[in-house]
């Protein structure tokens, strides 16, 4: 089923269609959660969360071609919303990612697999170490695909800062992963 | 090493050495020079360089002969090749750029782990895009919104109700409607609608005398046409209501007089005799019961 359909179906109650939309959705949201909470419950309940808001503006709905970005941006927001309601920023400490997320074994060996979800694990872990804008900046430009233009408008940050703040924060967050590296090593 | 005379020869050195490497010198100048390069380290460098000797690409003498160079000049490059590394890991660098940073690269082990790891991102962050909730997620999402609109409906209900205020508001509300439809029961207030016309009344009568824009009176006078329109439909609603509840209550009123002038009239003993009872009467008790003596 393609996309303009199953919003339709969500848009006219069909209870089918919005599992089904929940179950196409639910890891990218999921992902975008864990990037705003303090652990695992705190990411599950965001992702929720998300999940109603959308359900209770379902008859808004952007339409097909422009609805990943308008997603990302509700779910963002409101967890932002959520993240300031508990006056607390997004956590920038470290904590125990293995029991935070589950990513998905790519393919190839079991070798392969392994290095893959390690590689993708110490990332995360970089990426957490990184200030809240050089954060949202690559979560919404980096790992979300956000256009340029999207994230300037969702961070309210000038075209030309965001992406000069997208590079710093990119090699920013390689020196994380470099120096992640280095401590594994000792 | 060098005492007065080889630092004039250093000059010498630096003077003649485009001369002397391109044999254009006489001979006795390059066989002074000569025989000072032997004996001077600085200028035996400077001649190796010059002639592109192997001494002269020795790598530790390369790099540190650079370092010192940049230090002194422009400063370490690393600063200025880390700005421009996102840009060779997207292809977004010309060719020229591109050539000038991946000599720098080549000789710095900093910036290429750098670059690698820039390079690597751009592959691994796409793939943190999903991740698998936990076990239950989906069930749980489909839990709270199915029915949604039902429960979001009775939540607003209880809340509303769940208020420490909620009684004094219902209350107040259903005195309104009791006092519209039977009118106000408290005499204290029974003058109140006279006092409050006569409020209004000296209030328009003051307003009167004020004399507002041609618009704003337009606007009034709309106003106080739709309010009268308005007044005259409640008042005649109002009325009619009365008299159909007036009537209602003069039935019922008529009929419970009938009911107690109809009870009074019956003979309740002789009734009760022709059913074979018998009621005793009770005769009233003494003031003080003679087989209770009081004890002394």
């Amino acid at each position: 089923m393609d996309l303009a359909t199953l919003l339709d179906r969500c848009r006219q109650g069909d209870e089918l269609a919005w599992e089904a939309f929940v179950r196409q959705y639910q890891r990218r949201i999921y992902s975008l959660a864990t990037c705003y909470a303090t652990d695992a419950d705190d990411a599950r309940d965001l992702a929720q969360d998300v999940f109603i808001r959308l359900y209770e503006t379902r008859k808004r709905w952007a339409d097909a071609g422009a609805f990943l970005p308008w997603m990302i941006r509700v779910a963002r927001n409101l967890c932002v919303d959520k993240v300031r309601a508990r006056k607390a920023r997004p956590p920038v400490s470290d904590i125990p990612m293995d029991d935070m997320v589950t990513l998905a074994a790519a393919g190839g060996t079991p070798e392969d697999q392994y290095e893959g979800a390690s590689r993708r694990r110490l990332f995360y872990r970089a990426l957490r170490k990184l200030t809240d804008l050089s954060r949202e900046i690559i979560l919404l430009k980096e790992i979300q695909g956000l256009q340029i233009e999207e994230v300037s408008r969702l961070l309210h940050v000038p075209l030309g800062t965001v992406k000069s703040r997208s590079n710093r924060a990119r090699l920013e967050l390689a020196r994380h992963v470099l120096a992640l590296e280095r401590e594994g090593e000792r | 090493m060098n005492g007065q005379a080889p630092l004039d020869d250093c000059a010498l050195v630096d003077r003649w050495l485009d001369d002397w490497l391109a044999g254009r010198l006489p001979a006795a100048q390059a066989d002074r020079l000569e025989a000072h390069r032997q004996t001077c380290e600085r200028c035996a460098r400077l001649v190796a360089i010059m002639r592109d000797s192997d001494a002269a690409d020795a790598p530790g003498d390369e790099i540190d002969l650079l370092a010192g160079v940049m230090n002194r000049t422009a400063g370490p490059a690393c600063a200025s090749a880390v700005e421009q590394l996102p840009a060779l890991a997207d292809g977004e660098m010309d060719a020229a750029s591109r050539e000038i940073l991946q000599s720098h690269l080549a000789h710095c082990d900093a910036c290429s782990a750098l670059l690698a790891t820039l390079q690597e991102s751009r592959a691994v962050l796409p793939t943190l895009a999903e991740i698998e909730p936990p076990l239950g997620f989906t069930a749980r999402v489909l839990a709270r919104t199915s029915g949604a609109p039902r429960r979001a409906v009775a939540e607003w209900w209880r809340r509303l109700l769940a208020r420490p205020r909620a009684s004094l508001e219902l209350a107040y509300v259903g005195t309104l409607i009791l006092v519209l439809l039977v009118g106000n029961p408290v005499a204290a207030f029974r003058g109140a609608s006279d006092t409050a016309n006569r409020v209004a009344g000296a209030g328009v009568e003051r307003l009167a005398q004020v004399k507002p824009p041609a618009a704003a009176v337009d606007l009034g006078a709309q106003l106080v046409g739709a309010f009268s329109s308005l007044t005259k439909d409640v008042t005649t609603e109002l009325a009619r209501r009365w008299e159909q509840a007036r009537a209602i209550a003069t039935v019922v009123e008529t009929s419970v007089q009938s009911a107690f002038g109809w009870a009074r009239s019956i003979d309740v003993k002789r009734v009760l005799r022709g059913a074979g009872l018998s009621i005793s009467e009770q005769k009233p008790l003494p003031a003080s019961s003679p087989s209770a003596p009081a004890k002394k």
